[in-house]
């Protein structure tokens, strides 16, 4: 690593720096314009999780674990549940498994909106990154209604949920999946349209197919190189089997198609969720 | 897909599992794990999920996980153990699988479990002056730090 990295310009990011959102450090190798290598260090934020859990109640956990990310604070309270209702082989009431789909597809939207809204300010555009985090906004609203907390949610149980989502708080949902519909719609015209974006993501980051196997990428990053897994239609969970919906991918691998892969999974969240 | 595990892996397995549909163990001994997960990961193009480590109190044992998407979600996991727990240690697959690496290393500082061939075993998630020999995740140490 070091001989090969002599000629090239080195440039530190983090542990603390305003773009990083939790400490972590990155070793840019530059070549020009080009990043040909970085060095990534992690685990100025591990709280040894892990550890914690055994010392608890297995019930205690699901909320611990809710605490691994702020962003995804459903995954990984599912993850814990299905993990245990299979070791009990249990399986949990229809309903419980519509609100998980709700509620984990809710939290998708939030997720890849910050995340295009992120992805915006990095490339110095910000009116996309206000765009983006504005109509965020109603959706982590709507969390607050039907959950009680915008995040960190603890709506999930083992063998179900803790709650119920009231049927007057449904016709709030379904306006704003409504309003949210549309500005997504715009949201993608926008993106997809600006040369500045294309000119800056397209062609930029590509992954290949081989790279996605190599280093075990799943997702969108592993659905923008073309390969169409998705653990919900793949080994479904909650009540993905339930609803209609497809999964999107692209081609190229490039950073560009990974905002396209969001973009296009936004529209399948909000079919999931009016269906459930 | 019992049988074409079976198959292909012939003698390789010690013991093998099927909890569910899903979900199926093989028990591999710990110096054929390379010629198992290299069937597994290039001949019937599993897909790599990670590693797990767990210290049993009398050995450590690593779970690999593989997935087949397209088969079901099935999810294969090879099973080894290492019986000595003063030195306990493994080859590494990271030349086989280039992703396995941060896995390896974390396991390495967190449980102790050298992994031999490993081309840049540093630390990971522990800061770099981390005392050696104090592996936070062992059952001995307990949630406080202390032995």
């Amino acid at each position: 690593m070091e001989k090969n990295n002599r000629k090239k310009v080195v440039v530190p990011i983090g542990p603390y720096h305003p773009l990083l959102e939790e400490p972590e450090y990155f070793n840019l190798y530059c070549e020009g314009e080009k990043v040909l290598d970085v060095e990534w260090v992690a685990g100025y934020n591990h709280r040894a999780i892990e550890k914690l859990s055994e010392s608890k109640h297995w019930d205690q956990v699901t909320f611990l674990v809710e605490r691994i990310c702020g962003i995804c604070s459903t995954s990984h309270p599912i993850a814990f549940c299905n993990a245990v209702e299979n070791l009990l082989e249990i399986d949990i009431p229809e309903r419980a498994k519509y609100i998980r789909n709700i509620i984990g597809e809710l939290e998708r939207l939030h997720s890849h909106l910050l995340w295009l809204g992120l992805a915006g300010h990095f490339l110095g555009y910000n009116t996309v990154f206000m765009w983006t985090w504005k109509y965020r906004e109603p959706i982590l609203d709507i969390f607050e209604t039907i959950t009680g907390n915008r995040n960190h949610y603890a709506m999930l149980k083992i063998g179900g949920v803790r709650r119920d989502i009231e049927d007057e708080d449904i016709p709030l949902l379904k306006k704003t999946l409504d309003k949210t519909k549309k500005k997504v719609g715009m949201l993608t015209k926008a993106v997809l349209d600006d040369p500045v974006l294309a000119a800056r993501l397209k062609g930029v980051g590509v992954l290949t197919k081989e790279d996605i196997k190599n280093y075990g990428a799943v997702g969108p990053i592993a659905r923008a190189s073309g390969i169409d897994i998705d653990v919900r239609k793949d080994d479904p969970y909650a009540g993905y089997n339930l609803v209609e919906w497809k999964v999107i991918t692209c081609e190229n691998g490039d950073v560009f198609d990974k905002a396209v892969v969001r973009l296009g999974e936004c529209f399948e969240s909000i079919k999931i969720i009016e269906q459930s | 897909m019992k049988d074409i595990l079976k198959e292909k892996l012939g003698n390789l397995i010690k013991e093998i599992k099927v909890v569910n549909e899903k979900r199926i163990y093989i028990t591999i001994d710990k110096k054929d794990i390379k010629k198992a997960a290299e069937i597994i990961f290039k001949d019937m193009e599993g897909r790599y999920i990670i590693v797990t480590g767990i210290d049993n109190f009398d050995n450590f044992e690593l779970l690999y996980h593989f997935s087949f998407d397209k088969k079901g979600g099935v999810i294969v996991s090879l099973k080894t153990f290492i019986d000595n727990k003063k030195r306990p240690e493994i080859e590494s697959l990271t030349c086989l699988i280039p992703g396995i690496s941060y896995i390896e290393r974390e396991i390495w500082e967190l449980l102790g479990i050298n992994f031999i061939g490993h081309p840049d075993l540093k630390h990971f998630l522990l800061r770099d002056d981390w005392e050696e020999g104090n592996y936070p995740l062992r059952k001995e140490v307990k949630t406080d730090g202390k032995k």
